[in-house]
């Protein structure tokens, strides 16, 4: 395609700058004609309104307006910003952290000070300091999440299995009791874990799973996480596995024997419908169960 | 009198270096921040910080210093939003004779382009709209960002792919 030719060609065909024999070749390329009308409907955008003579006005005014600074302020203002600090100090103790839990079944979306977009799954919880977090962006973890970083500098994921850090990127955390999952969407993020010394860079489509102390790396190739789109998807995962997290969205438990598990699963369920997601997971699996009248225990019979 | 000997402490020149910057400075932080008020505010306080600093300021430094203290202002700032360029209500005065399915599509092309800039990542989107809306060169806006002009121009290239690919698949 014409314009992947260079890293810089199409910069150069708005600027005028491209060869006489570039720009033949252009012509003739089929992505031709939708340049033609970007370009055209960008002449049409207009400069944002811009009021100069009143800004001027008022920078005048405030410059007229400015108290110049004294020497014998200075120390009120240092004891001021003492009990400010101390103040300040205090309040963090208890107001400093800022949690954000959901409950069985439930999802939320969270913005952080950055803009940065976090899609909490069910049962998951995000921890994060209320003050002065842009300087140190770290969140704490349980659960699942997935993450649309706002371009900057080390946004810090922690888990118990492990740190994942990134720069402005899409990814999806999974860090429940003895499951890690990580699967990147975009961009470039980096997984560490100090106890196990595992160290991992994913690139857009890359995954990772940590099973017991080893780091499994896979491909990927979904656009978003399932979850976001009210499913689960499993390919050859241990039947305890699914069921723990079937607990995770509908709150249920289950009876069963141990031999009644003993099984992998592949296969999807959905999140607004638990019967529909039971009848998903057990029958093809040819478990045969039934649903208490609450709705809350599940029953599984022995094959 | 040479541009060098001019003080940035006179009224009349402060105001001259106003009349050159004051717009293009606050197009940047808009790109910037997505906040005309807050753009606003912010070439205020720019030019006021020059103001105070006149003395140790030349006049052919002014433009690096205001901006340079407008990019530092977004270390403090927190809000950003998207920003969302207007657009005239008749893009391509080609004729009168087109057809109303032809100027529905038209509404719908510009729609679309107009998200499509908001959804630019914020490197390529300053780089394309210092260009396109304030007709900087490449050149200029590398200079300005203090990067070289071949990243310049791999922002404004990948901004362009993007916008392609986005305005189709909308």
């Amino acid at each position: 395609m014409f314009e992947e030719k260079d890293d810089t060609i199409m910069a150069r065909w708005l600027s005028g700058e491209l060869t006489e024999s570039e720009r033949a070749e252009f012509e003739t390329s089929p992505e031709y004609e939708a340049y033609q009308s970007l370009a055209q409907g960008l002449n049409a955008f207009e400069k944002p309104p811009f009021d100069k003579e009143t800004v001027r006005t008022k920078m005048w005014h405030q410059i007229e307006h400015q108290t110049p600074p004294k020497a014998t302020r200075l120390r009120p203002l240092y004891y001021t910003i003492g009990i400010a600090a101390s103040l300040l100090q205090l309040f963090g103790l208890f107001f400093n952290q800022e949690t954000y839990s959901t409950d069985f079944g439930e999802k939320l979306m969270v913005e952080l000070p950055d803009g940065t977009e976090v899609h909490l799954n069910a049962k998951s919880s995000l921890k994060h300091q209320r003050f002065f977090w842009e300087n140190k962006k770290e969140v704490d973890l349980t659960g699942e999440a997935f993450f649309s970083v706002t371009k900057g500098h080390n946004f810090v994921v922690k888990t118990t299995s492990g740190t994942v850090s990134v720069l402005g990127t899409e990814f999806n955390v999974k860090a429940r009791k003895a499951i890690f999952e990580l699967h990147c969407y975009e961009g470039r993020v980096r997984y560490d874990n100090r106890e196990e010394e595992q160290q991992s860079y994913l690139n857009a489509g890359d995954a990772v799973e940590l099973k017991g102390s080893i780091l499994l790396e896979f491909k990927h190739s979904e656009a978003i996480p399932s979850w976001q789109e009210g499913r689960s998807s499993f390919s050859n995962v241990e039947l305890a596995t699914v069921m723990r997290e079937l607990q995770v969205y509908y709150g249920i438990s289950f009876e069963y024997e141990p031999t009644a598990v003993e099984a992998h699963f592949t296969g999807t369920f959905v999140h607004d419908d638990l019967t529909l997601a039971l009848k998903s997971v057990f029958v093809p699996m040819g478990v045969t169960y039934e649903l208490s009248r609450d709705q809350k225990t599940v029953m599984l019979n022995a094959r | 009198m040479s541009q060098n000997e001019k003080s940035v402490c006179e009224k009349r020149v402060f105001n001259e270096l106003f009349d050159l910057n004051s717009e293009s400075l606050r197009n940047y932080l808009y790109y910037q921040c997505g906040d005309l008020q807050q753009a606003e505010d912010l070439v205020q306080e720019a030019f006021i910080k020059l103001w105070n600093n006149c003395k140790k300021v030349l006049f052919k430094k002014a433009r690096g210093f205001l901006f340079a203290v407008a990019k530092n202002a977004f270390y403090n700032q927190v809000e950003h939003q998207k920003v969302v360029l207007k657009y005239a209500k008749q893009p391509q005065k080609t004729s009168d004779t087109e057809t109303p399915e032809f100027q529905l599509e038209e509404k719908e092309f510009m729609e679309r382009l107009q998200k499509a800039i908001a959804d630019l990542p914020e490197g390529q989107r300053e780089v394309f709209l210092l260009n396109r809306m304030d007709g900087m060169t490449y050149k200029e806006i590398a200079e300005f960002l203090g990067v070289s002009q071949k990243a310049v121009e791999k922002r404004m290239h990948k901004a362009l792919i993007k916008l392609r690919k986005t305005v189709k698949s909308i």
